[in-house]
């Protein structure tokens, strides 16, 4: 091995060693170089003459500058090392000795390099401490100034309290919001400061806020100032622990928020009365009328009275709004005098509506007699400018026991029953009528129900036979509306055709009936030789619709029905109104060859001198002359009328068709009279086709010429 | 009563502190006896803990070398610890004395020592700070004054982020220091993760350490690489510690999961 590749081979164990010996700062380069170097001027002090120990002192110097200061870094360096003499190219006595001499020498120099080393990086380090320790006092100091300059300059009042109670420190903006010399406050206790109605519940949060550490509360209490004064305060109490985490002190943070309760105050006040009148508005009648009921005592009883002013609109329409807005004001006025504010609580619930809850109520009669003196408050007329206006109301009663109803129900019951003082005349009281209430719910309920009965097939056409008098022949049939509702079973028609009519259903459901008769009619006739014709009832809504010539037209189209063959049903009352369109519609149908016959005639108000000049071709007389037809008769007038009638038909060429006929004693005696046409019981009750389909099947007979009337 | 952000922290000298330990392991000097004690207690059950931070020193060197290769100018070294040996300044000033150094540490004396240290170097300053509140370290007067967010830089968290809970949102703070970091700039990360020695022992050790010293949280290697989210990794990724970029074929040794460590340097496309 030529010395040089044995000094690499050494720098390289070095290096080794010192990684394994402790954190090296040099990469491996450099401490190879670094490693080198030192080698370097071991071998050739080894070699120096004279011959001197310091090189190998700086060596020792050298590591522990460089960090490479561990107690293994010295051993296992002193472990290298020894191969110095080879390295050097003798390894004589006396090369051992000078090698020997310059690791003592590396040695002490590590030593002391090191000593010197610990004492600086100790003293680094203590200096260190104490200069963080210097700043965080200055911090401390600088932040407990800033506390200062906060708590003083807080625009926010701030009272430091012994758990007692007692005032330690306030500052600036507390003085000033209660008005008293800063001074004077510290030593004084904090409730002082407190309105006497809130001392007690502040002492009790304050205690159990002292109770318990790292806590705090909110309240809002008043507060009085030096001048007597009353405000309201928001504060924020919180406990302030010490390092064991127990209650030392407590620190209250105050706001002057009188003007905000104030406010809060007037704005709840406008959230529950009304604008004009001043009253309150509907919801806090509901929540005056929740709590009356949840705190009235068991078996009493509750009520309520509804009260709407009659053609109030009329009044805002013609003298405008201003004008109705004066008169709502007098009519409050008038209310309010004629209630007592104990017994009563007057609400304005809506434009011209008014609620009155009776909190204890002695029964119907009181609340008619309550009832009453409204309407006897609002009888003189109201004087306004010049005007003098004349008022009435409709008013709805409805009252309970307290616990057999709730809010919403008996205001719901006291406002659906002013709809029945309306409909029977207005200007009145109505009691609260179960009976008639289920009346109007069940109309309320059809209202909603009929538009999707008709999407969803609840309708059905029954037919009842019409027969001719003279030889019970099959001549027709009557289509009768049914539906079937699943809710309740089949509905009669006296009950829904008026909620049609009045909510404009009967129009698609008519032009529905309509189809389906002229199909079922048209069905009737591919049967050979029978010929029977249909009657459909047509309102007089339908009538004042323009689109039914198109819908009669389409429907004999799509059936492909001769048009002489369908017979519209109209009432007396249809075709006497004055209003001729109606009548106008009925001549285009009846130019189209239809017949147009009246429906329940003679018991109406008839202008028989006006039927000659409608396009009609039939009457058909009212299931109630009837009555009147059967031997022995008490007398005979009932018959001698409707003998008149059919006589009179027959001379304007009318046809006359008797409705309701039960027996064939009448219709014999109809028979007699001329009649032409009946239908009823004793010839079968409306049914499904198959029963007219199993008629004319099972009788089948020629059909007799019979008259039809004029063409 | 929590203490306003101006406030200083307490000192407290009965307790031994992360940096000094450190210190201590690093053969330093910079440290008090109950640092020594606990250094001594924490190696009994974990004798190779010393070569760790030896080995976690060493990625620091070997990554701030790279960065400054790599032309990256200013370091953000958040929790250096007590500035002694293998600083990140003197590393990356030897190469350009232009590099300019924030060092921020928890610790006060740490950072009292280091603003010695550092007296008469315009480039490098220590901050006393909280790693967790980037908002307010960015926002350091110290720190807007040396470096410059809109270029690129390094943020180094060498060994310090196992020191951060779970319920401090470790990953929602790395994150938003990436977000403020210019596109270019590089963040290195090494973490203590429970892979690679027993994990018997590492619990062993972990609860020891935070016993003497401070709460430890090790991590698993995937959520080690997720902090790094979406910045490219420079090669090799996340490795042990010994595997990143080593000097020396032989530095790496013949099984790296002794560290029990994870690394890697990642850049901000």
């Amino acid at each position: 091995m030529s010395p040089d590749t044995e000094m690499i081979a050494l720098v390289r164990a070095w290096a080794n060693a010192l990684r394994r010996a402790g954190y090296v700062e040099m990469t491996s380069v450099r401490l190879t170089e670094f490693l080198s170097d030192l080698a370097d001027g071991l071998v050739t002090a080894m070699a120096a003459d004279p011959f001197r120990e310091q090189p190998g002192y700086d060596v020792g110097v050298a590591l522990v500058r460089a960090r490479l200061s561990t107690p293994s870094s010295l051993s296992s360096s002193m472990t290298i090392l020894a191969g110095l003499p080879g390295l050097a190219g003798c390894s004589d006595a006396a090369a051992r000795s000078r090698a020997d001499r310059l690791l003592a020498a590396m040695s002490e120099g590590f030593t002391q390099a090191l000593q010197q080393r610990i004492l600086t990086e100790q003293e680094a380090i203590q200096l260190a401490a104490r200069r963080a320790l210097v700043e965080a006092q200055h911090g401390w100091q600088r932040s407990q100034a800033q506390l200062e300059a906060v708590f003083d300059g807080a625009g926010t009042a701030i009272a430091i309290c012994a758990l007692d109670g007692d005032l330690i420190q306030v500052n600036r903006a507390l003085a000033d919001m209660v008005g008293r010399p800063i001074g004077s406050l510290p030593g004084s206790p904090f409730l002082d400061l407190i309105h006497p109605g809130d001392q007690a519940s502040t002492r009790a949060a304050m205690l159990e806020l002292s109770g318990t550490a790292s806590r705090h509360v909110r309240l809002e209490k008043r507060f009085i100032r030096q001048d007597g004064t009353v405000g309201w305060a928001a504060l924020s109490v919180s406990v302030v622990p010490d390092a064991d985490d127990r209650a030392v002190n407590l620190v209250v943070v105050g706001e002057d928020v009188t003007v905000q309760h104030h406010l809060q105050r007037q704005l709840r006040h406008q959230a529950h009365h009304d604008g004009l009148t001043g009253l309150p508005n509907r919801e806090l009648l509901y929540q005056q009328l929740a709590e009356t009921l949840r705190t009235a005592p068991a078996g009493s009883r509750v009520g309520v009275c509804f009260v709407d002013l009659d053609e109030f609109k009329a009044i805002n329409d013609t003298l405008g709004h201003s004008m109705g807005d004066r008169l709502l004001i007098a009519v409050a006025s008038r209310l309010t005098d004629s209630l007592d504010p104990d017994e009563h609580f007057l609400a304005r619930v809506g434009g011209d509506e008014f609620a009155v809850i009776v909190r204890t109520s002695r029964g119907p009669t009181e609340l008619a007699r309550l009832a009453d003196r409204m309407l006897a408050a609002l009888a003189a007329p109201i004087r306004i400018d010049a005007y003098r206006l004349a008022v009435s109301a409709s008013i709805g009663i409805a009252e309970e026991i307290a616990g057999h109803t709730d809010p919403q129900q008996l205001l719901r019951a006291a406002d659906a029953t002013m709809y029945l003082a309306k409909a029977d005349g207005r200007h009145r009281w109505a009691m609260f009528d179960p009976v008639r209430h289920a009346e109007q719910v069940n109309r309320y309920e059809m209202i909603s129900e009929l538009p999707q009965a008709l999407d969803r097939d609840e309708f059905l056409v029954h037919y009842q036979p019409i027969v001719s008098l003279a030889d019970g022949t099959l001549q027709g049939a009557e289509a009768l509306l049914r539906w079937y509702r699943p809710r309740t079973g089949v509905v009669s028609p006296n009950t829904f055709i008026p909620v049609a009519e009045q909510s404009g259903l009967i129009v698609p459901l008519g032009r529905w009936v309509l189809r389906e008769a002229c199909r079922q009619a048209s069905s009737w006739q591919r049967a050979p030789g029978r010929q029977p014709f249909i009657s459909v009832n047509v309102s007089m809504r339908q009538c004042a619709e323009p689109g039914l010539v198109s819908d009669v037209t389409g429907a004999l189209d799509d059936a492909g029905l001769n048009p002489a063959d369908l017979q519209l049903e109209l009432t007396e009352t249809a075709v006497m109104v004055p209003s001729d369109s109606c009548v106008a519609t009925l001549r285009l149908i009846a130019d189209l060859g239809v017949r147009i016959a009246i429906d329940d005639f003679g018991i109406g108000y008839s202008n028989l001198a006006h039927l000659r000049h409608l396009p009609i071709h039939g009457l058909k007389l009212a299931g109630a002359f009837m009555a009147g037809i059967r031997t022995p008769g008490p007398d005979r007038v009932d018959e001698q009328i409707v003998g008149t009638i059919i006589e009179l038909a027959h001379t304007l060429g009318l046809t006359v068709t008797a409705e309701g006929v039960e027996n064939a004693d009448q219709a014999a005696r109809l028979a007699a009279l001329g009649c032409d046409l009946a239908q009823g019981w004793q010839y079968g009750a409306a049914g499904p086709s198959s029963a007219i389909e199993n008629q004319l099947g099972g009788a089948a007979r020629p059909r007799p010429a019979v008259r039809r009337g004029p063409r | 009563m929590e203490l306003p952000g101006w406030a200083p922290a307490t000192i407290d000298y009965t307790r031994p502190s992360p940096a000094r330990v450190y210190d201590v392991h690093l053969g330093g000097f910079h440290n008090f006896a109950v640092d020594r004690e606990a250094a001594d207690q924490v190696r009994r059950f974990m004798p190779e803990l010393p070569l760790i931070l030896r080995a976690n020193r060493s990625f620091l060197r070997r990554a701030v070398l790279h960065l400054v290769e790599a032309g990256v100018r200013q370091f953000l070294d958040l929790g250096s610890g007590i500035p002694t040996v293998g600083n990140v300044h003197e590393v990356a000033q030897e190469v350009d004395p232009g590099c300019r150094v924030v060092y921020v540490d928890l610790d006060p004396v740490a950072v009292a020592h280091g603003r010695e240290i550092l007296a008469g170097n315009p480039a490098a300053v220590a901050i006393q700070g909280d790693l967790r509140q980037p908002d307010t370290i960015v926002a350091d007067d110290a720190v807007r004054g040396l470096l410059d967010f809109t270029q690129p830089l390094a943020v180094l968290m060498v060994a310090v982020l196992h020191f951060v809970p779970d319920d401090d949102d470790p990953v929602g703070i790395v994150n938003r220091y990436r977000k403020m970091m210019a596109p270019g700039s590089y963040l290195a990360i090494s973490h203590a993760s429970l892979e690679g020695s027993g994990t018997d022992r590492a619990s062993v050790a972990t609860q020891e350490y935070t016993s003497r010293v401070a709460d430890f949280y090790m991590r698993g290697r995937s959520q080690i690489a997720g902090f790094f989210d979406d910045f490219d990794l420079v090669d090799p990724g996340v490795v042990y510690l010994t595997e990143w970029r080593p000097e020396l074929p032989e530095d790496v040794g013949e099984d790296p999961r002794w560290t029990s460590t994870f690394a890697g340097v990642a850049r901000r496309r």
